[in-house]
Parts: structure tokens; C-alpha cells; sequence
């Protein structure tokens, strides 16, 4: 009896120091408690120490104005700039910046990816060497390159009124195509000329249009399996349209063309941009295109051979092969690193600070360097670009989510 | 910066592509120009345009590097490119230290060639294969590197004996590593580690850790010493360790000599529960760290300040001391995301996300304005330390994610075995798990290693003047102010190009190598 009572009374209880969910909690607390304290004291010391040596730790310097004003920024009013201004001037530059870089990347980068499989000996060698050459060496020093060997101290003339710069008419024209000086480069822009509004809502109702002209061919494709021709359908669409209505509201764009300033100290006129941008853009874009070329051959690359093959054995031809076989497929691996990709650049713009082209680090520095206190500055700073990869991230998760929808 | 990931996902995506098998065609000079330049109406058009622009753009190259090319900032300036201000009378130390590094990567690489011929013979495997045309292929680039620095940018021989004396040693060092019975291949890992720790003794002095970096080489040494002795005498060992506590404690109070004399009375209590193995090979490394902190403090060697360092060395110290001290902290935060317990999940997600989120830039700039502020009242920290200290903490969320998928890598069947042989968490992790991570992210790593020795760059905008920044300072003299400016930049990313792309390669072979991905 007794024995068969001791087997079946409960194990005994687990002492708390050996029972698992206890001290996983303990163990978390501790964990907690170290880092909090860990963070108290480095905190508390920093605010002990900037208090001891008399810098402000209080956050409503942010407030305060700057004391500088930016270079070619006339939105940036001289008399009131007021830190949160500064920075969305900085965050607009970074975000000009990034979108131009990305663009340009992309294009170059599919475009050597691909050249890298091409059946063309001298195509292949030669984005070979480019990856290879520009993927490793730092993007600091092609930024400094562009910024200074090309710029600065490159072939292009100093900008002064003894010294004018290159002007590069169209032919059989008074007007400039182009300005290139060494500090600045101008193309042609357009000019607000009459009813831009009315037109703005043609183009959107062309738009719609194009919307409904892509579905009806679709539909039409799906009923009769006669071909859709969508693109095609839907851009001539648009574009009929938008002429129609650029001519009907009285030509509301007229070119801008850029021309050297009376004084011959400016540019009136066109689209003016200066070496920095221009150095930052370039740079990263072709930096970024190699490691997007990268992806690109090993994104094509890792589409199964079988897949090509059976597009073979479907007669399709070579074009169509890559776009209705290989690229969708390819594209669905490359896109996650391509995205991280464009994130990275986005960071990596912060190094415009070497050509003091205007983004958000460059302002932070400047204002630290007229004596506002950095702690603060730079909090701020990394708040920015913590938001601008949280964007990047949430897009490259929708992205991923919607790619493994479609895979299988 | 962070394209580790686009490399990292590269090598992934091209690893899992089959290779194709090489079939050698033999084709007369004629059908090969017709089969790849000529092959399709495009490809003509193609070829056709492209060649004379590539033509010119290779004249042009070739006339800027022979011609036009004004070299005369890098020749008169090597020296800053090379070591910066590092004061003359103390140039001997990088002369050793580079000697020694070439004799310890001698050994390293002979005793790795010798292990690989003891595992093939063991296991019956052959051999991996190797030729002169793969390490030509890896090696290339640096070989050129150093060739075009000796050739055409050296004013006396002293670099020539230099590279002369870092290929003898390193020659020597890997005939000793391959000499090595093969028993005494750990005291050969020891005597590389030792070697590399010498180097670096060389360069600072034994101020600050030293004795403890000579503690952990003598780590292989003391395992296979304590494996070889006797069950009494291991006792012997752990007995001793106890001693060698008990002297440090008297001969230096504080908090150094109570760890000696608390980890030498656990190596005996170990050894005295039953564990001699593990007793005994404690209490020998509290002797050896006792007696090599008692010995480094009776010499005493003066270091040499970080704020001389300078050029493409500097870059060098900078990358590896980053990358040896983020490892530690990576794995770490990389367990610590993969950790059961929320808490500890969210705070290194935390991190790794805070370090990954912003640029290298914004972390460099935080450490020169307020590092310091952190630290006790009082604390100065160089330049140097400083950007070391932003560098380590920036690129270990990035070894932190290498880890990561290291660990998604082990198979899951790997641990439940190992908790069906009993095993607690921690040995499935350090045993099990980790080492099989770890193997399958080497490539990834060396990945991670490129961006950040790319990243030491970075350092020019808070004014040290490492190998880029070096540039600023060959254009401050008087005679250099704005010449050749294209061609030191040239020269500099010629010297990037050759370390990066040789690593590049080298972790590309690892990788065919290692076999990783193709499991």
C-alpha cells in the first residue's frame, strides 16, 4: 500500500533555484538590470561631465537658430534658420541625393550585371574590370576623386567673372545646352508659363484614361487570348493625352535655358547644380552599381538551369527567354540585397561632408563646428537616419511579403 | 559600408550555382574572335563601338600612368603613405613587427598545410588541390602592389630589404609550421599566436594587455602539455595555479591578483572534484598569465603613442583590432537574438538594429565629440582609441548578423542530438553548435573584413591620418598644393584595391574550398 501511495503521490516540487521558468524570469531581470544600469552610468556620467565643463545636455538647443546659412539654398530663409530647418534641408539634400545615386546605380548596375553573361567577349572583360576595380576601393575616395580630381583642381574652368565658364550652345542657337565650370555645372530646366494647374489635372485624368485602356486590353486578353499589347496601349494612351492637353492649356512649360549672370559671378536660369551634388551622386552611383551588378549576375545565375532549358524546349526566343522566364525569377531572388543595397547608399551619402554638399551630415558637423553643443546634434542626426532605414526596411518587408506570396 | 550584405548574398547566391564543367575548346585565333566578338548581328554592332572607346580609354590610362601622370607627390611622400608621422627613431618597431607578422603567417600557414595532410591521411580523403595558378590567382594583385611600390616609387633599398627579410622569415616560419611532428602541431599554433603577439609587443610596448594576449597563446601549448601529463601531476598543475594566485596577490594587490588567486583556487577545486583535465589546464594558464604580467612589468618596454600612427599601417591595425575585438561581442549578440528569452532578444535586436540603422560616419563623429564624456571623469582617450572603440561597436551588429546566419545554417537535427546525449544548453552552443557556424560563415566574415578595412577610410573626416588621409598631408606642403591630385588618390585606391581584392579572392577559394552552401 504504502509504497504504491509513495508512487503515486506528485514529484516533488522543483526547488525555485532549479525550477526552469524562474530563473529564465531571474535570468531576464538580470539582463535588464545590467544593461539599465549599464546605461545609467554612461549616461550619468556624460551629463555629469558636459555640466562640469559647462555644455548644455538640454534638448531645447534644437530650438535655437544655427548661425550659418546654406550654401545654394535660397528656401533656406538667412534671417530664421532655426535648427529644425537646417535639418530638413539636410534631410531633403540626403533624400535628393540618395534617390538620384540609387537611380543611377541601377541603371549602370543591371545593365554591367547583365554584361557580365554576355556572349560578347569585350562586353564580358569589360564589366568584369569594372566590378572588380571600383567594388574594391573605398567610396570615400571616389567621392574625394570626383569632388577634387574632377571638380576642384579638374579640367573645367574656374567660375569668375575674368574666367567665364565653358558654354555649350545648341546648334544654330544663342542658347546654352550646358555650363560646366569647376564648381558648378547648369542644364536646361523648364519654366512655369501659364495655367500649370488645369494641365497638371488633364495629365491625371490621362492618366486614369491609360488605368482604363490597361484593363481593357487585359480583359481583352483574357477573353478572346487575343494579344494584350497593355504597354503599349496604355503609354500611347497617356501620351497622346498629355500632348493633347499640353497644347490646349497654351504651353504651360517653356525651357529654361541656363546663361552666365551679367555680374559673371552666377548662373541665371536652367537647372543649376554644384560639384558637390554632382560628385556625391556620381560617386555612389557608380560604387553602388558594381555591388548591383553583383547581385544581378548572381541573382540570373541562380535561377535554375532547368528553367532555361525548358523555355528552350518552348521555343521561346532569346528575349523572351529573360522576360517572361528568367528575370521574373531573378528578380524575385535579387531584390531583397538590391533593397539593402539602396539603403546602404542612402547612409553612405553621408560622406558628402568631404564635398560639402549640403546633406543632413554635413549641416550636423557645421553646426557643431559653430559651437552647438554635439550631443545633441547627433542624437538627432542618428534619429534620421534610424527613420530613413526603418522606411527602407518597411518597403523591403512588403517587398519580401509579396514575393513569397508568389514563390511556392 | 554594409554592402557585406550584397557580397555576403552574392557568394550565397553564387554558391548554390552548380559549376560548370570546363571543357577546354581548341579554337583557331580566328574561330574564337567569330565566336565571341562576332557571334550576332548586336554583338558586331557592339563590338564594333566598344572597341575603339576601349582602345582609347587603355591609351589614355597608359599614357596618364607613363606620361602625363605626375608621380612626384607619391615619391617624395611614401613614407607618409606608409607610416605617417610615426617618429623615425622608432621606425625599427615596424620593421619587426612586419617581419615577425610575415614569420607568424609563415607558420600559421605551414601548420594549416600540415593539418591538412595529417586529416587526409586519417580520413583517406585526398588532398585539396592546389597549384601555383591558384595562389597566383589570389595573390596577384598585392604581389603587383608591392612590386610597383619597390619599382617605381622607392628611393633607397631599405624597402627592398624589408620585403626581402618578410619573405625569408615568413619562408622559415613555414618550414618550421610543416617540420612539426605531428604532435606538436599545437605548441606550432602557440608559436604563431606568440610570434603575432611579439609583433604587436614590438609596436606598443607590454603596457596595457599584453600579458594577457600571451596568456591566451599559450592556450594550445598549456592543452596539450596538460593532456600529455600524468593523472598526479595534473593535480600538480591546478595545485600551482593556486600558487602562482597566491604570489600575484602579494606582489600586486588589487583586483588583478584576486582574480589570480579566485581562478587558481577554482582550478584546484575543480581538479580536486574529479575534473583534473580541466583543473589542471586553469591553473597552468593563471601561472603562465601570473608570471608573464610579473615578468613584462621587471623589463618594461616604453609604447609608442597611438597619435603618431599613421598611413596604410594605421588602416591595417585599425581593421584587424576592429574586426578581433567585434567578433567576440558579434557572437554574442548574435546568441543573444537567437535567445529564448525575450528580454535578451529585444535588447540585441535593439542594438544590432541602432548600429545597422545609421551610418559609420554618425558613430565616428559621436566618439570624437563625446566618448570620453562616458568614461569616468578624467579619462582621455587618443583619436585613434576612439575610432577603434566606434569601429568595434558599429561592425559587431554586422559580424552579429554574419553569425546569425551562421546559426540558421546548423541544422536543427544537430542540437536535439545534442541534447539526447545530455549535453546542458551551453556545451550544445559552445561544442555543437558554434564551431559548425562559425566554419560556414568564414567567408562571409573575411566578406566583413573588406568592408571594414574599406571603412577605415572613414577615419580621414575626423582628421587621423591613415592611408587616406595621408593624402591631406602630402597636399599641405607647399611644393604639393594641388598637384597630382588625381594621382595620389590613384595611388591610394591602387593600394586599397590590392589588399581588398586579394581577400576577395583568398575568401572566394575558402569558399570553394570549405564547400560551405553545398550541403
Amino acid at each position: 500500500m504504502t509504497s504504491i501511495e509513495s508512487e503515486l503521490r506528485p514529484v516533488p516540487r522543483v526547488p525555485l533555484w532549479r525550477n526552469e521558468r524562474v530563473l529564465k524570469i531571474v535570468a531576464q531581470i538580470v539582463a535588464v538590470a545590467v544593461v539599465v544600469a549599464l546605461l545609467r552610468w554612461l549616461i550619468g556620467n556624460l551629463t555629469t561631465n558636459l555640466n562640469r565643463v559647462g555644455i548644455s545636455t538640454d534638448f531645447g538647443v534644437l530650438r535655437q537658430s544655427t548661425n550659418f546659412t546654406i550654401r545654394d539654398d535660397p528656401g533656406f530663409a538667412p534671417n530664421s534658420p532655426v535648427f529644425p530647418n537646417m535639418l530638413w534641408v539636410g534631410v531633403k539634400n540626403t533624400a535628393i541625393a540618395s534617390v538620384v545615386g540609387i537611380a543611377i546605380a541601377v541603371g549602370l548596375g543591371v545593365l554591367i550585371g547583365v554584361g557580365r553573361l554576355s556572349s560578347n567577349w569585350l562586353v564580358r572583360k569589360l564589366c568584369t574590370v569594372y566590378v572588380e576595380i571600383i567594388r574594391n576601393i573605398p567610396p570615400l575616395a571616389i567621392i574625394i576623386f570626383f569632388g577634387y580630381a574632377v571638380f576642384t583642381y579638374g579640367p573645367f574652368p574656374i567660375f569668375n567673372p575674368r574666367n567665364p565658364p565653358w558654354q555649350v550652345k545648341l546648334p544654330g542657337s544663342d542658347n546654352n545646352f550646358l555650363i560646366l565650370s569647376n564648381d558648378r555645372w547648369a542644364f536646361p530646366s523648364f519654366m512655369k508659363d501659364g495655367n500649370v494647374g488645369i494641365f497638371w489635372i488633364l495629365v491625371l485624368v490621362a492618366v486614369a484614361a491609360a488605368i482604363v485602356a490597361w484593363k481593357w486590353r487585359t480583359k481583352v486578353n483574357v477573353d478572346t487570348g487575343a494579344p494584350h499589347h497593355r504597354v503599349v496601349w496604355a503609354f500611347g494612351v497617356l501620351v497622346v493625352l498629355a500632348v493633347i492637353a499640353f497644347l490646349a492649356t497654351g504651353v504651360p512649360y517653356r525651357w529654361s535655358w541656363p546663361a552666365v549672370s551679367a555680374s559673371g559671378r552666377t548662373i541665371v536660369g536652367g537647372f543649376g547644380t554644384n560639384a558637390g551634388y554632382l560628385s556625391i551622386t556620381g560617386a555612389l552611383g557608380l560604387y553602388h552599381a558594381s555591388h548591383i551588378a553583383e547581385i544581378t549576375r548572381g541573382s540570373i545565375l541562380a535561377v535554375p538551369r532547368g528553367q532555361s532549358e525548358a523555355s528552350l524546349a518552348l521555343a521561346l526566343g532569346g528575349f523572351q527567354r529573360y522576360r517572361f522566364v528568367i528575370l521574373p525569377q531573378a528578380a524575385k531572388i535579387g531584390f531583397p540585397p538590391i533593397i539593402s543595397q539602396f539603403l546602404s547608399l542612402t547612409k553612405n551619402t553621408s560622406l558628402a561632408t568631404v564635398v560639402a554638399y549640403p546633406e543632413v551630415t554635413s549641416l550636423v558637423t557645421s553646426a557643431i563646428g559653430n559651437g552647438k553643443p554635439a550631443v545633441q546634434m547627433l542624437v538627432a542626426l542618428m534619429a534620421i537616419y534610424l527613420l530613413f532605414s526603418f522606411a527602407w526596411s518597411v518597403l523591403l518587408n512588403s517587398v519580401g511579403r509579396k514575393f513569397k506570396e508568389v514563390s511556392r | 559600408m554594409s554592402e557585406i550584405d550584397s557580397t555576403a548574398a552574392v557568394n550565397e547566391l553564387l554558391a548554390q550555382v552548380p559549376p560548370e564543367p570546363r571543357v577546354r575548346e581548341q579554337l583557331s585565333p580566328g574561330q574564337w574572335v567569330k565566336k565571341n566578338l562576332f557571334n550576332s548581328k548586336l554583338n558586331t554592332v557592339i563590338t564594333i563601338v566598344l572597341a575603339p572607346i576601349t582602345i582609347y580609354l587603355g591609351y589614355r590610362f597608359f599614357r596618364f600612368v607613363f606620361v602625363t601622370g605626375r608621380w612626384e607627390p607619391v615619391r617624395q611622400n611614401l613614407e607618409l603613405f606608409m607610416v605617417a608621422r610615426y617618429p623615425r627613431g622608432e621606425r625599427w618597431r615596424i620593421l619587426t613587427q612586419l617581419v615577425l607578422v610575415a614569420g607568424a603567417a609563415g607558420i600559421g600557414t605551414g601548420l594549416v598545410g600540415k593539418r591538412q595532410r595529417i586529416v587526409a591521411a586519417q580520413t583517406g580523403q585526398p588532398l585539396p588541390p592546389r597549384s601555383w595558378r591558384t595562389y597566383a590567382s589570389s595573390y596577384w594583385s598585392i604581389v603587383l602592389y608591392v612590386v610597383v611600390l619597390l619599382a617605381a616609387f622607392t628611393r633607397t633599398f631599405g624597402p627592398l630589404l624589408l620585403t626581402l627579410g618578410c619573405i625569408t622569415t615568413g619562408v622559415v616560419g613555414y618550414l618550421i609550421g610543416r617540420a612539426l611532428p605531428g604532435a606538436a602541431l599545437p605548441y606550432g599554433w602557440t608559436l604563431a599566436a606568440l610570434t603575432g603577439v611579439a609583433s604587436f609587443q614590438v609596436l606598443s610596448g607590454t603596457g596595457g594587455w599584453a600579458w594577457f594576449f600571451t596568456t591566451v597563446a599559450l592556450v594550445p601549448a598549456v592543452g596539450a602539455v596538460v593532456a600529455a601529463l600524468p593523472a598526479n601531476a595534473r593535480l600538480v598543475g591546478a595545485g600551482l595555479g593556486t600558487a602562482a594566485g597566491l604570489v600575484t596577490v602579494i606582489l600586486k594587490p588589487g583586483w588583478l591578483g584576486g582574480a589570480a588567486i579566485v581562478l587558481g583556487a577554482f582550478a584546484l577545486f575543480t581538479a580536486l572534484r574529479g575534473n583534473r583535465v580541466d583543473g589542471a589546464r586553469l591553473g597552468l594558464l593563471v601561472a603562465a598569465g601570473g608570471g608573464v604580467y610579473l615578468l613584462g612589468r621587471a623589463i618594461g618596454l616604453d609604447g609608442i603613442d597611438w597619435a603618431n600612427w599613421g598611413g596604410l599601417h594605421l588602416s591595417l591595425v585599425v581593421a584587424s583590432a576592429a574586426i578581433v575585438l567585434a567578433l567576440p561581442l558579434g557572437i554574442l549578440l548574435a546568441l543573444g537574438r537567437r535567445s529564448k528569452l525575450p528580454a535578451v532578444r529585444v535588447m540585441s535586436v535593439a542594438y544590432i538594429e541602432f548600429f545597422r540603422g545609421a551610418p559609420l560616419i554618425s558613430f565616428l563623429l559621436a566618439a570624437t565629440f563625446f566618448l570620453g564624456f562616458f568614461l569616468g571623469a578624467g579619462t582621455t582617450l587618443s583619436q585613434i582609441t576612439r575610432a577603434i572603440a566606434a569601429i568595434t561597436l558599429f561592425s559587431a551588429a554586422y559580424v552579429a548578423e554574419v553569425v546569425r546566419g551562421g546559426l540558421n545554417a546548423v541544422s536543427k537535427g544537430q542540437v536535439e542530438a545534442g541534447q539526447a546525449l545530455g549535453l546542458p544548453a551551453s556545451k550544445v552552443t559552445r561544442l555543437i553548435v558554434m564551431p559548425q557556424a562559425l566554419r560556414a560563415v568564414i567567408p562571409a566574415m573575411v566578406g566583413q573584413f573588406i568592408s571594414l578595412f574599406k571603412d577605415t577610410s572613414l577615419l580621414t573626416i575626423i582628421g587621423v591620418a591613415e592611408y587616406l588621409g595621408a593624402r591631406d598631408l602630402v597636399h599641405s606642403q607647399n611644393a604639393f598644393r594641388g598637384i597630382g591630385i588625381a594621382e595620389t588618390l590613384v595611388f591610394v585606391a591602387f593600394g586599397y584595391w590590392a589588399f581588398t581584392f586579394t581577400m576577395s579572392r583568398e575568401s572566394q577559394r575558402l569558399e570553394r574550398r570549405l564547400g560551405v552552401g553545398q550541403r
